[in-house]
């Protein structure tokens, strides 16, 4: 498509973005240096030297690299879990009437409570280690995970369903031939809402009562009136998140190879 | 008919159409006049660019050479009436079928007398009267059709242009929307413009039927349809034409 | 002729969501004979997909019965194939899975059933597609293995629904020619559900004409015509201002 578009109208599209990005650094550069906020507001340069030093030397006693494989063995423990349990329960309450009668009720009640909700309680049952915190990041994966295999399987074409029927198909080659490799995309949407829940979730987690972790280091930059940490962590959560899409994003398109974008 | 033809003036002229995407030549300097008030089909093999040349044609996408003009003028949505009737009915769901066909005569602020005698006259035409309040989705979807083509013939477009309209529909409903359709076109006189794949269907409407080769597309031929109406598609004249027809889409 | 299928005194009707009852099928008596190739022709929206559900098993009659080689038809099985309209292909599978699918839920080897599939890749005029996804084919590229898929259980009877009625004319005409070409290849008994006269004329060796919804059996017409047939020879002509004098407006 790009041989069609003269080359200005690309670079258009190429540079503005740059230009926009590097316009609000200079604005925020500015209004630091001018001092409206006063300490609260670092600047970019600020910000850029405490990462670097964040990079060098320990916060707490732990590396920065130390903190952020804190909080990603914690989502991922979290993750690994809801999706074991979550994917089968919800493709089975999709394909099975008498499954949903008894599960999705018991869903409803507990889906609109969000997971920030249950951290007291957790931390009741769990005490304040490592437990309570992958229980939060479970509960933020585990909804999504669930209702989207859920409608994924649901809303199977029944004329996929009927196609297979004619050609032979039991009841469970249906579901396993039919339904299950159709609801794949859904599975995959829960998948990337769930992962990036619970990296939500790992956040609140922290800040309630950890030692390390991306959360606590924006806490730390709180407690030690540091505000270039509290917005390096910020920074570095949202960076984590991005690549954490991203590699979902890529391992769908391994496991999905017929899902091309549709080209003009 | 046809002796008209020659002396109606000109309605629609496309000079030295061409266009590209890219590399890829689509289009190739088509030129072609149609008259005022005249019914030209248009034939093609598949793939061979119509959907491109109505695009083009209605100013949606720009023309990489050549270009169209209307009375004399290049044409331009805003000063001219376009009509467009796509393959899968366009009737706006919020809107009942009453309203439906009111929206070109809002758009282009008719006075409200002027508007509500049209409505009616419209309503007639296509057989509406009694479900002019129900809503498109309570219509079949031949029904759903007809309010899009009121809606198009209503505010006297200088232009209209259909895009297989009854390729979905079974053959005997065809054969009486084609009816419809020659029937409004005669008592409203407009200029029509009938894009579509079924030759029969193209010999049984049309006055001038314009062939395309493949891609890239140019004109290839033009035949004349001068049979009296109603036409009977097993008419040894009718399958004379039919036959020429269908050996000139062939024939690459 | 031997009877392959049988329709007798087949009601349909469903039950709407607010409780209403509405009449699909009309008292249908139709028989079928072996390697004939029957067409069930009427207009848009009266009954013919829910009739040829019947048939395929995917659905049962609310009175009446559906017999095969003289036995009801109770369900779904590989020995009646279905071509839908809509295709009906997985499209997380090649073209070769797709067309095989029939013979690996039968527990067949792959290695036999990737052979079988790809004769009958061959015999649809797709070789060299094998490995294509279905969204990368054309639509009558699709149907044609819609074609080798419901073929490749060797079923006894091939039921089609309106398989063209999503195609543009010529691939449409292309498509009634293949269908014909590979019946004569490999013969079985047809039951091809289409709402166009024009091809009803040139696929059938007889056509039952059913009327508008509640849809009863209003005419059948023996096809004497010699193939492959001329749309616009004069005999042809005359039966489809027959046929089309006595269909039903489906408005």
């Amino acid at each position: 498509m790009s041989a069609i578009a003269p080359p200005s109208f690309i670079r258009q599209f190429q540079i503005i973005p740059l230009v926009s990005v590097a316009a609000v650094g200079i604005a925020w550069q500015l209004l630091a240096l001018s001092g409206y906020f006063g300490m609260a507001l670092p600047s970019p340069v600020d910000v850029i030297r405490q990462f670097l030093q964040m990079i060098q030397e320990p916060i707490s006693g732990v590396s920065l690299l130390g903190h952020i494989w804190a909080s990603m063995f914690r989502v991922l423990s979290a993750f690994f879990i809801a999706v074991i349990i979550g994917i089968p329960l919800g493709l089975f309450m999709g394909w099975n009437k008498k499954v949903e009668a008894i599960v999705k009720p018991i869903f409803e009640i507990f889906r609109p409570i969000p997971p920030i909700a249950w951290i007291p309680l957790a931390i009741l049952w769990f005490g304040i280690d490592e437990a309570p915190k992958i229980y939060i990041c479970f509960i933020g994966a585990f909804v999504p995970v669930v209702m989207n295999a859920y409608t994924g399987i649901r809303f199977t074409d029944p004329l996929l369903l009927d196609a297979a029927r004619m050609l032979g198909a039991s009841k469970k080659q249906q579901f396993l031939e039919v339904a299950v490799p159709a609801a794949l995309p859904a599975v995959f949407a829960g998948l990337q809402n769930g992962i990036s829940l619970s990296w939500m979730c790992v956040l609140a987690a922290e800040m309630v009562g950890a030692t390390k972790g991306v959360g606590y280091l924006i806490l730390a930059g709180m407690n030690m009136d540091n505000p270039s940490m509290i917005i390096c962590g910020m920074l570095i959560i949202g960076a984590v998140g991005a690549a954490i899409a991203a590699g979902l994003r890529l391992a769908e398109r391994k496991i999905l190879p017929w899902k091309r974008e549709i080209a003009q | 008919m046809s002796a008209d033809v020659e002396v109606r003036k000109k309605k629609v002229q496309v000079k030295n159409l061409t266009k590209k995407f890219g590399d890829l030549l689509v289009l190739r300097d088509i030129s072609f006049d149609v008259y005022d008030g005249e019914f030209l089909c248009i034939v093609g093999p598949t793939g061979c660019g119509k959907t491109t040349f109505l695009n083009v044609l209605t100013k949606l996408i720009p023309t990489t050479d050549g270009d169209i003009y209307i009375d004399g003028e290049p044409a331009n949505p805003l000063k001219h009436n376009l009509s467009f009737v796509f393959q899968e009915p366009s009737s706006m769901p919020w809107r009942t079928v009453e309203q439906n066909i009111r929206v070109g005569m809002e758009i282009k602020r008719w006075p409200k007398e002027k508007a509500d005698q049209r409505l009616e006259q419209m309503l007639d035409l296509v057989g509406l009267r009694d479900f002019r309040n129900y809503y498109p989705q309570q219509l079949s979807s031949s029904m759903d059709q007809r309010v899009v083509i009121a809606r198009a013939f209503a505010i006297d477009p200088d232009l209209l242009l259909m895009d297989e309209p009854y390729s979905q529909m079974d053959l005997k409903l065809r054969y009486y929307l084609e009816d419809e359709i020659t029937r409004i076109w005669r008592e409203l006189k407009r200029t029509v413009i009938f894009v579509t794949h079924n030759i029969e269907e193209a010999v049984y409407l049309a006055e001038r039927i314009l062939v395309l080769t493949p891609k890239p597309s140019t004109i290839k031929t033009e035949v004349k349809v001068d049979l009296p109406r109603p036409r009977d598609f097993s008419d040894p004249e009718f399958v004379k034409i039919r036959n020429h027809v269908t050996e000139m889409i062939k024939w690459w | 002729m031997k009877q392959k299928l049988a329709a007798e005194k087949v009601f349909k009707s469903f039950r709407r969501t607010d409780g209403t009852v509405i009449e699909i099928l009309n008292d249908i008596n139709i028989t079928v004979n072996e390697n004939e190739l029957l067409v069930i022709l009427g207009p848009g929206q009266c009954g013919k997909t829910v009739f040829l559900k019947l048939v395929a098993g995917l659905d049962t009659p609310s009175a009446g019965k559906i017999l095969m080689d003289g036995q009801p038809v109770t369900g779904p099985s590989p020995t009646r194939g279905m071509v839908f309209q809509k295709y009906a292909l997985m499209q997380w599978k090649t073209v070769i899975e797709n067309v095989g699918l029939g013979l690996k839920l039968n527990g067949v080897s792959r290695s036999e059933r990737d052979d079988k599939a790809e004769r009958l890749i061959k015999l649809v005029g797709l070789s060299g597609f094998e490995r294509a996804y279905p969204d990368q084919l054309s639509g009558g590229m699709k149907q044609r293995v819609g074609i080798a898929r419901a073929y490749c259980t060797d079923p006894e009877v091939l039921l089609m629904d309106e398989p063209f009625g999503a195609l543009d004319a010529q691939t449409r005409y292309q498509m009634e020619d293949e269908v014909l070409r590979i019946w004569e290849e490999a013969k079985r008994t047809v039951v091809f559900v289409t709402n166009n006269i024009e091809e009803a004329i040139y696929l059938g060796d007889r056509i039952v004409l059913l009327s508008k919804c509640p849809a009863h059996v209003k005419a059948e017409y023996e096809i004497d015509l010699p193939r492959p047939r001329a749309f616009t020879d004069p005999l042809f002509l005359e039966l489809r201002h027959r046929i089309a004098d006595n269909s039903d407006l489906a408005l």
